[in-house]
Formats: C-alpha cells, sequence, structure tokens
C-alpha cells in the first residue's frame, strides 16, 4: 500500500502559558502572550520519540508503524491522532497516559483459553489508527489525547497497580494499542520482567516489523477481524483486509497464543458465503485450534440503522466454523447461551462453563479434558 | 441554545437576510439573523488589498489602522453598501455573537496577526456588536497563546480561549453528519456564536493543497485526523456544507501579509514570501480559489511544480462549489482590489 500523507493539525506545542486574561482591545502588554521558550509541554501529553518511522524531504516523516503509511507534515499528525510530526521527528503522544484503567475479567477481552477466571489490568488511550463505522469505545478511540481525560500511568505503575490488584496481566485494549506502541512495548517489557502477562487486543493493522519486535514481551493476542471483505474493511473500517490477514499469519508463525473475534453486523459481514470463506481460510492458514468468536453487535457510533445482530446468526456462525473443521467457535454478548462455553472437540464434554465473564464450571486437568484426557489449547496456568 | 434548523426559522432568516440587504442599516439592532450562503451580489467576488511594506517580516508588527481601513473598503465592495458602517451591520447586525475562527497551527510567523483580528473587532464594532459579543477562538488555549493572543474568558473587550478551554473537552457529546463527515462540533461555534468570520493564512498545505479558507474550518471538528486522504476531496467541502457552518459562515478573511506557497502548513522560511495583503470574501469558495491561483502563480516563479504535478490539486473547492457553497468557475471570479 502506498505512502499516504497524513495530518490532522498539531496541538501540543511547547511553549505557551494561561497568559493573563485581558482585553484583545485593551493594549499590547495584555496581548502579548508570547510563548515562553522552554515551557513545560501540555500536560494531557505524554510525549515520547516514537519508534518506526522515516525521515522524509521537507521535514516530513512516514509512519511505518502501521499499513496506513501515514506521510506526515511538520506539525502534522498521523490519521490515528496520536502521533505527531515536530519539526521532522515523529512522536507519540500518548506515552503513559491511559484514558481508561480498570480491572476486568479476562473473559471481557475475550480470552476464553487464556487463564479462566483471572483479571487483567485493562488500559486504552486515545485513538485509533480505523475508524470503524460501529466503534463501540469512539469516544476514546476516536478521539484526540488533549479532548479526552487521561492520567499519567508510566509502565512501572501499571505493574505495580497490577500485582497490588492479583492481576494475571495487562491488557492493552479499549481502543488500540497498535497506535500506543511504544507505551505497551515498554509496559509489556517491564510486566514480563515482574512475572505479569501483557495481552494485546488489537484490530492487527500493524506492520509486520512492529509486530515481530513486540511478539516476544506479550503472552496472548486477541485480533478483531472485522470482516473477510475488503469492501467492509474500506466502507466500514477505513482499512484493508489483507494486512490483518497477515498479522493473523505472523501470530501463528511466532507461535503466540491468539484469539479472533468478529462482531456480525446484520447484512453487513454476516452472509453464509462471507462466513463459510472467513472459517475455511481460519482453517487452512491458521489451524483449527484458533478461538473465533462470533459476538453480538448493538447499534453505535454511526451504525444506528441495523438492529442488534439476531442470536440465530451467531450460532449460524458458529455452526459454520464447526462444519470448517474449527474446534472453538463461541458465541458471544449473549451471556447465558450454551456457546459461550469450551466444549471437548474430542469426547464433547464441556470443559469450561460460562455465563457472561463468570466461570461457573472448570474441567481441565493440566490443560486437558478431565473426561477423555485431550488437550485443549491455550494458556492454563 | 436557539435551534437554528428548523424550516421556519431558516425560511425567517432568509426574509431577514432580504430585507437587510435591502434596508442595510435598519436592521443594525435586529435578531442576528444567519444566512444560506453568500448575499447574490457577492458570490464569486472575492476583495483584495495589498500595501507596499505590509508584512515585511514574518510575524512581524503591521499597521492596524490600515487593516481597518482596508477592511472597511472591502466591505463596501463586497456587500454594495453605501457606507462601511452599513457594510459591517449587513453582515453583522448588532446583537449577534460573532466568532472569528483563526489558524494558528503554524505558530506566530504564519498566524493570522493580532492586529488583523483587532481590526475585524473594531469594524464589527461600527456595526455595534460590542467586544465583548465578539469570540475569536481556536483549538486549543495553548495555540492562541504562542501567536500572541492572550486568552480572555470574562474580562473586557473579546473573549480569547480555545475549544479545549471549555469543560469537558469543549466538543459537543453528539456526532452531526454532513456527507462522509461525522464529527463532534466545537461547542464555540454550536452554543455561543451567531454568525463566523472564517480567518484563514495564505499557504501551502501538504494534503490539502492549499489552506486558505475553508480548509481552516477542520479546527471546529474533534477528529480532522480522519478526513485528510485524497486530498481532502470532499471532506472538506461536506464539511462546510453542514448547515450550522453554512448558516453561521457570515465572512471569510485570509491573512496574506505573509504567504507561503510550499511546505505548508508548518511555517518554512525558505517558501515564504512578503505578499503584503488581505483578501476577503462573503463567497467562501471563491476566496479559496483566488488564494489557491495565488499560490500556484508563486509556485511558478519559484520553479516549483503545480500542485497538480505534485498530485495534491484542490479539487475539494471544485467539489464545494457542486455542493452550492460558492463559486468554483474561475471565469466567474470578480477580483476586486482596494487600498
Amino acid at each position: 500500500m502506498g505512502g499516504r500523507r497524513q495530518g490532522n493539525g498539531g496541538g501540543g506545542f511547547s511553549g505557551g502559558r494561561r497568559a493573563l486574561v485581558g482585553s484583545l482591545l485593551g493594549g499590547a502588554c495584555l496581548l502579548c502572550a508570547r510563548p515562553l521558550c522552554g515551557a513545560a509541554d501540555d500536560p494531557r501529553l505524554g510525549v515520547a520519540r516514537a519508534m518506526h518511522w522515516k525521515a522524509l524531504d521537507g521535514k516530513r516523516v512516514e509512519c511505518t508503524l502501521c499499513p496506513r503509511a501515514c506521510r506526515v507534515a511538520d506539525l502534522e499528525r498521523g490519521y490515528c491522532g496520536v502521533r505527531e510530526n515536530r519539526g521532522g521527528e515523529y512522536f507519540t503522544l500518548v506515552h503513559s497516559r491511559p484514558c481508561a484503567l480498570h480491572d476486568d475479567p479476562i473473559e471481557k477481552k475475550p480470552l476464553y483459553h487464556y487463564l479462566p477466571g483471572s483479571t487483567a489490568l485493562s488500559l486504552g488511550t486515545a485513538g485509533c489508527n480505523m475508524e470503524c463505522r460501529f466503534c463501540q469505545n469512539w469516544r476514546m478511540a476516536q478521539f484526540r489525547p488533549e479532548q479526552v481525560e487521561s492520567i499519567v500511568a508510566g509502565p512501572r505503575d501499571l505493574v505495580r497497580r497490577a500485582v497490588r490488584a492479583g492481576s494475571s496481566a495487562i491488557a492493552f485494549t479499549y481502543s488500540e494499542p497498535v497506535v500506543f506502541y511504544e507505551y505497551m512495548l515498554d509496559t509489556a517489557r517491564h510486566a514480563r520482567r515482574q512475572g505479569l502477562g501483557a495481552v494485546m487486543i488489537s484490530n492487527g493493522y500493524i506492520n509486520r516489523e512492529p509486530l515481530e519486535e513486540l511478539l516476544p514481551h506479550l503472552s496472548a493476542v486477541k485480533i478483531d477481524l472485522k470482516a473477510f471483505t475488503d469492501r467492509f474493511y474500506r466502507e466500514m473500517c477505513s482499512g484493508e483486509l489483507p494486512p490483518v490477514l497477515d498479522t493473523l499469519k505472523t501470530l501463528r508463525k511466532k507461535g503466540t497464543w491468539f484469539e479472533i473475534v468478529v462482531l456480525l453486523l446484520p447484512t453487513e459481514n454476516d452472509s453464509p458465503g462471507e462466513l463459510k470463506q472467513m472459517c475455511r481460510w481460519v482453517a487452512e492458514n491458521l489451524g483449527p485450534d484458533v478461538p473465533l468468536h462470533f459476538t453480538r453487535f448493538h447499534p453505535m457510533y454511526k451504525v444506528r440503522n441495523l438492529p442488534s445482530t439476531p442470536v440465530g446468526s451467531l450460532e449460524m456462525a458458529r455452526e459454520t466454523a464447526l462444519a470448517a473443521g474449527l474446534h472453538f467457535p463461541y458465541v458471544g454478548n449473549v451471556p447465558g447461551h450454551p456457546g459461550e462455553s469450551t466444549w471437548c472437540p474430542g469426547c464433547g464434554e464441556l470443559v469450561i462453563r460460562r455465563v457472561g465473564y463468570k466461570i461457573l464450571e472448570l474441567k481441565l486437568d493440566k490443560g486437558s479434558c478431565t473426561k477423555c484426557g485431550r488437550p485443549i489449547p491455550g494458556i492454563w496456568s | 441554545m436557539r435551534n437554528t434548523d428548523r424550516p421556519r426559522d431558516r425560511e425567517r432568516r432568509r426574509f431577514i437576510g432580504a430585507a437587510a440587504m435591502a434596508a442595510g442599516d435598519l436592521l443594525a439592532g435586529g435578531a442576528a439573523p444567519a444566512g444560506d450562503g453568500p448575499l447574490p451580489t457577492a458570490r464569486g467576488a472575492v476583495a483584495l488589498a495589498r500595501g507596499e511594506g505590509v508584512g515585511r517580516e514574518p510575524g512581524g508588527p503591521v499597521d492596524q489602522a490600515l487593516l481597518r481601513r482596508w477592511f472597511d473598503e472591502m466591505l463596501v465592495s463586497l456587500t454594495g453598501a453605501g457606507s462601511a458602517r452599513d457594510a459591517w451591520s449587513m453582515l453583522f447586525p448588532r446583537r449577534s455573537r460573532v466568532g472569528i475562527k483563526l489558524n494558528c497551527l503554524a505558530g506566530p510567523r504564519l498566524s493570522p496577526r493580532r492586529e488583523l483580528v483587532e481590526a475585524l473587532v473594531d469594524g464589527l464594532s461600527t456595526a455595534g456588536v460590542h467586544p465583548g459579543r465578539v469570540l475569536v477562538w481556536e483549538r486549543s488555549d495553548r495555540e492562541l497563546e504562542r501567536c500572541g493572543f492572550a486568552v480572555n474568558t470574562g474580562g473586557d473587550g473579546p473573549l480569547v480561549y480555545g475549544t479545549d478551554n471549555r469543560a469537558g473537552g469543549g466538543y459537543e457529546g453528539r456526532l452531526r453528519s454532513s456527507g462522509s463527515v461525522g464529527s463532534c462540533f466545537s461547542r464555540i461555534l454550536t452554543e455561543q456564536c451567531d454568525l463566523l468570520i472564517n480567518v484563514g493564512v495564505l499557504k501551502d498545505h501538504d494534503l490539502a493543497g492549499v489552506s486558505v479558507g475553508l480548509k481552516n474550518l477542520y479546527g471546529v471538528i474533534h477528529n480532522p485526523n480522519k478526513y485528510h486522504d485524497a486530498t481532502c476531496d470532499p471532506y472538506v467541502a461536506e464539511l462546510a456544507a453542514h448547515p450550522l457552518l453554512r448558516e453561521k459562515l457570515r465572512l471569510t478573511v485570509c491573512d496574506a501579509t505573509t504567504a507561503q506557497c510550499q511546505g505548508g502548513p508548518a511555517f518554512h522560511a525558505d517558501w515564504a514570501w512578503n505578499f503584503g495583503g488581505v483578501l476577503a470574501a462573503l463567497d467562501p469558495v471563491a476566496l479559496d480559489l483566488v488564494g489557491a491561483g495565488l499560490i500556484e502563480e508563486r509556485r511558478r516563479e519559484k520553479g516549483l511544480p503545480s500542485l497538480a504535478e505534485d498530485e495534491r490539486r484542490p479539487t475539494w473547492i471544485g467539489t464545494a462549489g457542486r455542493l452550492g457553497l460558492g463559486e468554483s468557475d474561475p471565469e466567474r471570479i470578480r477580483r476586486k482590489e482596494v487600498g
């Protein structure tokens, strides 16, 4: 994909202060609020030198973090709105500035084959490198860092909080962790050193090089596969499908534990043909053991003209996945549905019973079905 | 907040607008009308004033009295009013709350000058618009301060502050749509301004081709970064077509004291030049067309490829014309030189 020029209008300049209240007409001394050289940056921003970009002529830069390949002029930002060109150098503006921080059940991510019943200290910053018309967290993901309330929490703070809360992992989630890559990488490194897990909940819209640099520090990944057509990615998400499929193949190749979520939008990405193609591709390229979650959509953001996904569509998708040979298809966002639970592909026995984010039964012995002894893939301890 | 979207209100405002054209200052004490685009007589008209030595130094001082005189002459020329006071009054009724949206991204050397804004505020006062009913704004306080504007949230004189000065970030919680644009608008625009003066700068823009007038309206929405693909076409035009902007935008001004033909939107001394002028129009599309022409002319003089050759022709100007926002046919542009 060719590089695109990108921008946003900056903000977050160095210098400046809350000036004297004065009249615009009342005299030069009151008017003059010239910037103070060396004054602190906007405290709402967490400015740090960005990784994965290259310099272009005329103080422009090209971001190589994600497939958008934004070409960003001086003082402008990338499509994500959180990476800014300052005089020919590229900076992230959201390092250590989460705007959401909660201890969530790991099932909420959802990661069903990763330490069930545990919690993850979950965080996200402003910004996203896609714009899904149905974004469930648009008040974070589609805003710039100055426009959201955030707190200061560096990697060490997060690890301390997670340990104190008894979390099994730190989860980079809510918005799009790719756009806060540096913060995620620093935190994941520190978490791993302290014996904590680190999981990324992402759209998978990331280039291979930064992904491969990140993966050794992650213990699990969840990828949102928005659909299986490029049309849907272009029209509904302002993205493209092939890079996401590449990410999934890289995850497989590198042996990172990952699960896939597909949010089904009625009439948009839920046709039997498309689902069949998707499931076949997953089985052939990623293997039968990758969990595939079909989750229920509710009207949100710019898609308010569609109804919530009928449960029947989710069940049909799950049946399609089973028919394609996938072992762990799930139904999501339908609390109490049997499709939320894990069933042994060997003997058909219930292995993990879930209702919503709760684990009601866990019939695993060292990662294997207690009835037939078949190993259930995942990270269980 | 007054509901400005009801058809009956729009009809009423059209009537008042027509009456204002006919009656000039008779409206000066009345309610604040909003309009649907430029006055018919001003379609395609762009006033341009230039002066020897104006803006010789990027960011340096300029003669405020001269700018003030230019604005009077330009508005008379654009409105056909009999006097400067009539012209200001025709556009800005006394009780209106007027927002002046600046473009301060590039910092003090390539942003609207304080003297120019003061000249506008002074001009408004001749129409009876008290400075306290004028709000000079940008996206953030910091951008304003960096360009020499002191934040004023309630003292004497015009209010001066950024959208981010308002509680909760300053943007509406709801999305407003216009074509392919879906955004939260600054509450300064939606709640605090009846009418808008859009003040841009004559400059090249790496993504949009040029940033003269309409492009500056990206600063009223929360997510401009989502609308920079395809040289911002159709996004600039579709945003400007939103009824809120269409009804409130009364005057577009372009600070061309210092201009820049390459490397924008940031200031680059190598490509900046002393144009020494100001442009104004009631027709924002015509103003962008003229501004783009001036930038192209300078690029030719400097041996730079045209914007089209550089794959960033500002096609959104044509789109804006097709959406009925103003005149985008070069044959129908009338340049009115004053000063």
